[in-house]
């Protein structure tokens, strides 16, 4: 059966004319929420997923990752990381210095070739 | 206003069958179906105050029930048959408050419609309103359903629980009625 177009209703339009009072939706939904037995929302136990539970810790390493090439950074345009690796006796072929103090005859023998007017003589005599 | 979230009516199902996720399920439903409801409860009754009794009624009733809800039919027809059915009761009681026969019609409902506060159309919108009222209360949800909503037959047939052709018959005598009112009018 097809479906006539009434002529009076085409008139009229599909605007019944009824009204609501203002903010009248957002109010029914925020007042019938009392109404329901045993409903709350705000209590509801909702699992976070996995993303967000370990968002904080990805984060975290993130940043202790991005503090650490920093540093590396640093040491490579600084140009300290050999003698770093020299300080901790790491590098290889080379034997970690126990004791840097200069030796007494050291000291003597510089301090002979200190004698044949070099400008730092004076600086070792007043020690 | 608060923004609306997202809905999707299949994730909504699943989470409504859960009692972790059942309470925020429902708001969104809630959220999702006010309007829908409300209006289509309002052409029924008139009346605003009314109309929101009965919505909040249809929720009530939704939720206390929502474990019988097990999501073989769409979530809106099981609403709409609970806005149905809680407009029917509705307008029966007020006509047995008004010493009304049930069998008649429920043109009593719009004789105040001149004096409404929420009501702003014109006259020929006070006639139709009076020519619907008219109809049996079956005929008046086709017709409402139909005309005012656009609904498909098909969803119209879920909800009412009436063949298609029968739907369509009810629709056809609904607008000879209305054309028939105005006539005898003018």
């Amino acid at each position: 059966m097809k479906e006539e177009e009434s002529k009076i209703l085409s008139k009229l339009g599909k605007e019944p004319g009824f009204k609501t009072p203002e903010n009248y939706f957002s109010d029914f939904q925020n007042n019938i929420a009392e109404k329901l037995p045993n409903f709350s929302v705000s209590e509801e136990k909702v699992k976070p997923n996995l993303w967000v539970r370990f968002r904080p810790y990805v984060y975290m390493a993130a940043m202790f990752a991005g503090i650490f090439c920093m540093i590396q950074v640093f040491d490579v345009l600084n140009g300290t990381s050999g003698e770093n690796a020299i300080a901790n006796g790491k590098v290889e072929g080379t034997e970690l210095i126990e004791d840097a103090s200069p030796k007494s005859d050291t000291m003597l023998n510089y301090h002979d070739s200190v004698e044949s007017n070099s400008p730092s003589i004076d600086i070792i005599d007043s020690k | 206003m608060a923004q609306k979230t997202t809905y999707d009516e299949q994730q909504i199902i699943t989470q409504l069958h859960s009692p972790d996720t059942v309470n925020a399920a429902f708001a969104k439903v809630m959220e999702h179906y006010t309007q829908p409801l409300y209006w289509q409860i309002r052409r029924m009754v008139i009346d605003h105050d009314d109309a929101n009794d009965v919505l909040q009624n249809t929720f009530i009733k939704a939720w206390t029930n929502i474990h019988n809800f097990r999501g073989d039919a769409k979530l809106s027809t099981w609403l709409y048959k609970i806005a149905v059915n809680e407009s029917i009761t509705f307008i029966n009681k007020k006509k047995a408050q008004n010493n009304i026969s049930l069998d008649d019609d429920a043109t009593f409902l719009t004789n105040s419609l001149e004096a409404d506060k929420y009501f702003d159309g014109d006259q020929a919108q006070i006639k139709l309103q009076k020519a619907i009222a008219t109809l049996p209360d079956k005929q008046r949800l086709v017709f409402n359903m139909r005309y005012y909503d656009d609904m498909k037959y098909e969803d119209i047939s879920e909800i009412l629980g009436t063949s298609v052709g029968a739907l369509k018959a009810s629709y056809h005598h609904a607008v000879k009625k209305i054309e028939s009112f105005f006539s005898e009018l003018d």
